[in-house]
Formats: structure tokens, C-alpha cells, sequence
């Protein structure tokens, strides 16, 4: 009994694990095609955001993840402590 | 060796991975109260703990094109011997490339993009329970930050307008009894280029309600948030 338990929790969590994988890619999709620019109206904002004619579900946890992935790799940028001090 | 144990530990070891991942959340984006670096600014985080989480709750949730960057808490000008003590977040804008932003000089493209982001992460911390009449709190510093037009995608270069202001000159600029050219003279502002401080940008604020109005496709927000 205690094996099956122990089956199906290890079950769950790979179920989880790779659900979010899944959405993550989809996030990913989502974001490379993703327009923001910082002038004009909304309407010309552009969300590429249409997977085969669906729109994928993103929650914040997906968001996360793609974030822990470190899309942007490395960046070039100043020492936070040269825009603001602790 | 049973299989048994190593299911079971396996098991165990993906829930604990799970739990772990599921609790990371608004309350990482605060600056641990032990690195404010005077007594002033941890009596402060201390104190205004609660409000700090409802803001980095509302970036978090409400947000999600907006990153929270090096520690929401109260902050100094860099080099300030003085102990004034600023409101302080600093956010990442995240966007793709654009033609049409690339196009705009760069002090246009930093008054958009303070315009867009750094204008409601002002009005949202002003308006926070107990900082207008508390005499420690000197005023409020947002920082943008955002990927440089043109800048090679594996090492991104990263552009920051950081601006410092006084409360009384926010509140007046809020309620649109200062002009804004006027706010922007009176503020502390730097621009930075990748590694390189540029200095002070002659930036311009304009209305732009994207923030309040721009509602990313496909989000599902967490139950329970309400975004306001």
C-alpha cells in the first residue's frame, strides 16, 4: 500500500514538473514574439501570443521559471550600488 | 535495494522541489531589513514592512512584464553622506525589440519608458499607508531599467534611468499641481549605458496609461488577486 502511495506522489510530481516545463515553452513562445516598445498608443502593441489558432495560458509561476532559465543570459550593466545605496 | 525507498525519496524530493518553487514570491522582491545599511533605513523596512509586500504583490501579480530588481526597501542617493531615506524600487521593463522605440533618441526613449513604468511605480508608492507624514521618509527613487535597442542578444546591454524626488514635489507632480518639466528639474536623475554613467538626461513626462490599462494576453491571474 505504502509503495503505491509512494508511486503515485513520485507520479504527481513528475506530472507537475513537466506540465510546467510544457507551459514554460509556451511562455517562451509567447515572450519571442511578444512587441512592448515604450511609445505610441495600445493598439499598436502586438502580443504574438496564438499557438495553432489558441491562446496559451500563462500564470505567474510560468513567468518565474522562464526568469529562472535566464533568458537574457549575461548582461552589461553598472554595480547597483552606483545607481543606489543600500 | 527496495524500490521502495528510493520511490518514496524521489517522491518526496519532487514534492519538496515543488513546495519550494510554488513559495517563491512577492516577499523575495523586499530587501532583506539587515541590508539597509544605517539604523534610519532597517527602523523603516521594519516599519513599513506590510506596504512594501502590498507593493511587490501588486508588481508581481498585476505586473508580470515587470521585474522588481535589487531589493524593494528604502534607499540612499549613491555617494550621499547625508541619511535620506527614499522609497525605492527598482524595475526591469521588459520588451522585445522595436524598430520604432530604437528609432527615438535616446533621451525619448527614456522619458517613454519613465513615462510608462517609472510615473505609476511613483504614484503606487506615494500612495502607500503612512510614508507622506512620516518625516524619515525624505522622498521616493524609481529605477528603470531596461535592454538597450540594438544590443547583442546573448550579453544584453541594460539602460537605467534612475530618478530621485522629494515627497512634497511627488504629491504636487501627482495631483498635477506641478508641471512636470518643473518636477523633472527639481529631481536627482542618472542615465546609465551598459557599464557607463551617462548622466542626466533632459527627460520629459508625459500622460501614458499603459500600466493601468494593458492586460497581457492569456494571463490567468492567480485566484484571489484582484488588480487595481
Amino acid at each position: 500500500m505504502r509503495s503505491k502511495i509512494a508511486t503515485v506522489a513520485a507520479l504527481i510530481g513528475v506530472a507537475f514538473l513537466s506540465g510546467a516545463c510544457a507551459t514554460s515553452e509556451q511562455w517562451a513562445e509567447w515572450r519571442a514574439h511578444t512587441t512592448h516598445f515604450a511609445s505610441g498608443d495600445h493598439a499598436s502593441f502586438s502580443m504574438g501570443n496564438n499557438m495553432q489558432g489558441t491562446n496559451p495560458k500563462v500564470t505567474r509561476l510560468d513567468i518565474d521559471k522562464s526568469r529562472q532559465e535566464n533568458w537574457w543570459g549575461r548582461t552589461i550593466t553598472v554595480e547597483p550600488g552606483q545607481v543606489i545605496q543600500n | 535495494m527496495s524500490r521502495r525507498p528510493i520511490a518514496t525519496a524521489l517522491a518526496v524530493a519532487i514534492v519538496t522541489l515543488a513546495v519550494a518553487f510554488a513559495h517563491a514570491g512577492p516577499a523575495d522582491y523586499l530587501m532583506p531589513v539587515e541590508k539597509h545599511t544605517t539604523p534610519k533605513g532597517r527602523a523603516l523596512a521594519t516599519k513599513y514592512r506590510p506596504q512594501l509586500l502590498e507593493f511587490s504583490d501588486y508588481v508581481y501579480h498585476c505586473l508580470p512584464y515587470v521585474e522588481i530588481r535589487n531589493g524593494l526597501g528604502f534607499k540612499r542617493l549613491p555617494k550621499e553622506t547625508v541619511d535620506n531615506r527614499y522609497a525605492s524600487v527598482w524595475v526591469r521593463a521588459e520588451q522585445a525589440p522595436d524598430p520604432t522605440f530604437a528609432a527615438m533618441p535616446l533621451e525619448r526613449q527614456a522619458s517613454a519608458m519613465f513615462s510608462r513604468y517609472g510615473v505609476p511605480m511613483l504614484s503606487r508608492m506615494a500612495a502607500l499607508p503612512g510614508l507622506d507624514a512620516d518625516p524619515d521618509v525624505y522622498g521616493y527613487s524609481v529605477a528603470v531599467e531596461w535592454i538597450k535597442p540594438g544590443s547583442n542578444p546573448n550579453i544584453a546591454t541594460m539602460e537605467i534611468l534612475a530618478v530621485f524626488a522629494d515627497k512634497a514635489s511627488t504629491k504636487a507632480f501627482l495631483n498635477k499641481t506641478l508641471p512636470s518639466a518643473d518636477y523633472v528639474q527639481g529631481m536627482k536623475l542618472n542615465f546609465f549605458d551598459g557599464d557607463k554613467e551617462v548622466g542626466r538626461l533632459p527627460i520629459e513626462i508625459w500622460d501614458d496609461n499603459f500600466v493601468s490599462t494593458y492586460k497581457v494576453p492569456g494571463y490567468e491571474l492567480e485566484k484571489g488577486k484582484v488588480c487595481s
